[in-house]
């Protein structure tokens, strides 16, 4: 009991540090997963200290502070199936790996049948930052990659299979549970396949690649939501100034990176959560994924836009995002 | 490239009151100092910075100390704050009594702005000079229960958005050499015109850095041969060289490129333009016009052929008498429409070969 109660106020002690640990960690995914275009969600927690006492009581731990490695968590839930091996080699591209990946996958059950069964496909890393506990050690991360499929499969079959610690699941409520795989299966084969379709169809717009390309870029810089219905009307007049662009997503990904220090700073200063947005609403494309194109535009094509977006959109719009960016129009 | 302004970071700022100097006043009017710096919310802080980023990529022109015929001592009390030896508070109320002995009696009343800044991360200051406007707000009430909008007038507002009153100056301690003139921009908003003299040179104690006739003979030269370069369309060629021919010769003593190539060229040739002259080292911002080293280049115009024919026009003429139609080969055909007057032999500094050349002659037609 004295080593749950020793890792008990040991863990209260170092929460913050676990929390910034974990939210380093996931504020570090979150901009490479942005970079290599995966979409999906990433979010972080530091185990709450109740939940860490009844793992360390209930999986009778010797060394609870050691043996629980979920302390600082991560979870990256991606779009569909495809994307589950892009955002694991961002994981291991950019961590330090303490273990191999528990990848169960397509694990073979004990007769060599592949069964119904949770993909777990988590990886033990050290946490980023370089934050330290109170031996000196840098902490770990656990990190999660699923579908958002598997996701609602998991936090539904986690309340109902897990928690229910002291008594035993009908089995027929188990199996049940568990033949919902299949349906998630389906669910992240059929969506992959939608995406991949969509991505090749002319009827898929230039506007909606160059809105993902933008949204990708975006999202290194903040998290923040954006007006979609406002992004299409932007992106519509945009769009006139770059019928002679080729290759434009990498154009805008060079100019990105020449200039990730100076967007920082606008976003900080005039994005979604400034006060000038937040209180008077101005310098609204400042909290817009198509932001990124547009101070491109007035950095290399000024007038052009300046053409296209009169009688087009409020001139007003564009007059902020001069501002910011100290262009003369 | 973002302007070079767009890193400019307000953080601190202080105003003072600087009144009307009235001739023979017999109580002078006096700044009214504050003594400290005032408190900027984000917002604020935000705003301000914004819009001085944006009036000095507009009307921003680089300055230089007149070092030799010393007008100010405001460059000292810069250089003072440049280089940490003196506070902003301190220095700026020295600025706010500067300001007042400059302006010339009679001269608006208005606030002295100056604030401590960083320039792509470097000190800097930040000199405004703001007038006080009128304006209206309207606000939602209820009257009996009915609802309506009271108005209400303010005559104190600063810096509203289509403010058009306010002068500024920046120093960057980047521009502040150990034994050399100061430099930094200034820019002033209140007249369509040239800066104002006494903000300017009696106030800030400088003298813009590029000469106004270099500039607009450098305007000159590079918009003739960014036309002669890069546009292939003959009669484009003709109606853009005329454009900048007559921006040049107009009564308006400075030219902004910028608004030129908006309302003078094609939509698709204007960032081109731009460029070609940023390339040259031509500001793309309002300067300074002086036509006096190129007034003899501007009244008539040479369209030159392949085959080594020539037509110069006055540039009054063109428009009118003149007309090219591009085929498909690459030839044109010139109608020059008028009576003709005389004929005569020309001298031409030409190789005699050139005189000779076997190249594709123009389809020419003069009628009249």
């Amino acid at each position: 009991m004295s080593a749950v109660n020793d890792a008990f106020h040991r863990y209260q002690s170092e929460l913050p540090d676990i929390r910034k640990a974990a939210q380093l960690t996931a504020a570090l995914l979150r901009r490479k997963t942005a970079r290599a275009h995966i979409t999906c969600e990433i979010t972080h927690r530091a185990k709450e200290i109740g939940s860490f006492v009844t793992k360390a009581y209930h999986k009778d731990y010797a060394d609870p502070w050691n043996q629980i490695s979920d302390k600082a968590g991560v979870r990256i839930t991606v779009q569909h199936h495809g994307f589950l091996d892009k955002a694991l080699e961002v994981v291991k591209g950019n961590l330090t790996l303490v273990a191999d990946p528990q990848d169960y996958r397509e694990r073979e059950d004990i007769e060599g049948q592949y069964t119904l069964q949770y993909p777990r496909l988590h990886v033990q890393t050290l946490a980023a930052g370089d934050l330290r506990d109170g031996d000196g050690r840098p902490y770990e991360c656990e990190i999660q990659i699923r579908t958002e499929a598997t996701d609602l499969w998991a936090r539904m079959s986690h309340r109902l299979l897990y928690k229910t610690s002291s008594t035993d699941v009908p089995r027929d409520v188990s199996r049940s549970l568990y033949r919902l795989i299949a349906l998630v299966e389906l669910y992240d084969l059929e969506v992959e396949r939608g995406v991949d379709v969509l991505e090749k169809h002319p009827d898929f717009t230039r506007t909606n690649r160059l809105l993902d390309e933008a949204e990708f870029l975006y999202r290194t810089f903040t998290e923040h939501d954006h007006r979609r219905d406002l992004s299409e009307d932007v992106l519509d007049v945009l769009i006139g100034t770059l019928e002679h662009e080729s290759d434009y997503a990498n154009k805008l990904a060079q100019f990105t990176e020449q200039h990730r220090q100076q967007l920082e700073d606008a976003y900080r200063e005039y994005g979604p959560t400034s006060k000038l947005f937040l209180t008077h609403g101005r310098y609204i494309l400042a909290s817009q994924p198509e932001s990124l194109i547009i101070f491109e535009r007035l950095s290399t094509a000024k007038m052009l836009l300046r053409g296209v977006w009169d009688d087009e959109l409020p001139k007003t719009m564009l007059s902020d995002m001069a501002e910011i960016w100290s262009v003369h129009l | 490239m973002s302007g070079e302004f767009a890193q400019l970071v307000v953080d601190e700022a202080i105003f003072h009151l600087v009144p009307t100097r009235k001739r023979n006043d017999p109580t002078p009017a006096q700044v009214q100092l504050s003594e400290t710096a005032c408190t900027l919310s984000e917002d604020v802080r935000g705003k301000i910075q914004a819009n001085f980023r944006a009036v000095l990529a507009s009307h921003g022109r680089p300055v230089v100390e007149e070092f030799e015929a010393k007008k100010s001592t405001l460059p000292d009390r810069v250089y003072e704050y440049l280089v940490e030896q003196r506070a902003l508070v301190d220095v700026s109320t020295d600025l706010a009594e500067l300001l007042f002995d400059s302006q010339k009696p009679n001269s608006s009343p208005g606030l002295l702005l100056v604030a401590s800044a960083r320039l792509a991360g470097k000190r800097a200051l930040l000199i405004v000079k703001l007038e006080q406007e009128g304006g209206f707000r309207a606000e939602e009430v209820l009257v009996d229960g009915k609802r309506t909008f009271d108005m209400s007038y303010f005559a104190n507002l600063l810096m509203t958005e289509h403010n058009k009153i306010y002068k500024a100056a920046l120093f960057c301690s980047d521009g502040v050499p150990e034994d050399g003139p100061i430099e930094g921009w200034t820019a002033d908003k209140q007249l369509s015109g040239r800066m104002a003299q006494f903000w300017l040179r009696t106030f800030l104690g400088c003298r813009q850095k590029e000469d106004p006739k270099r500039l607009t003979q450098k305007f000159h030269e590079a918009a003739v041969d960014w036309v002669d370069k890069q546009v292939d369309d003959p009669e484009k060629s003709v109606e853009y060289l005329m454009a900048a021919l007559v921006e040049l010769r107009s009564n308006t003593v400075t030219l902004d490129p910028t608004s030129f190539a908006a309302d003078h060229l094609d939509l698709t040739h204007q960032d081109s333009f731009l460029a070609y002259l940023a390339s040259k080292g031509i500001p793309t911002t309002t300067f300074d016009k002086d036509i006096e080293r190129v007034a003899p280049r501007l009244s008539e115009l040479q369209i030159g052929f392949a085959g080594g024919i020539s037509i110069i026009a006055p540039v009054r003429r063109v428009r009118e008498d003149i007309k090219i139609v591009e085929h498909a080969d690459g030839t044109s055909t010139v109608t020059v429409s008028g009576k003709i007057t005389s004929t005569r032999s020309h001298y031409s500094a030409r190789k005699p070969e050139a005189l000779h050349s076997d190249g594709p002659a123009p389809r020419a037609e003069l009628a009249g």
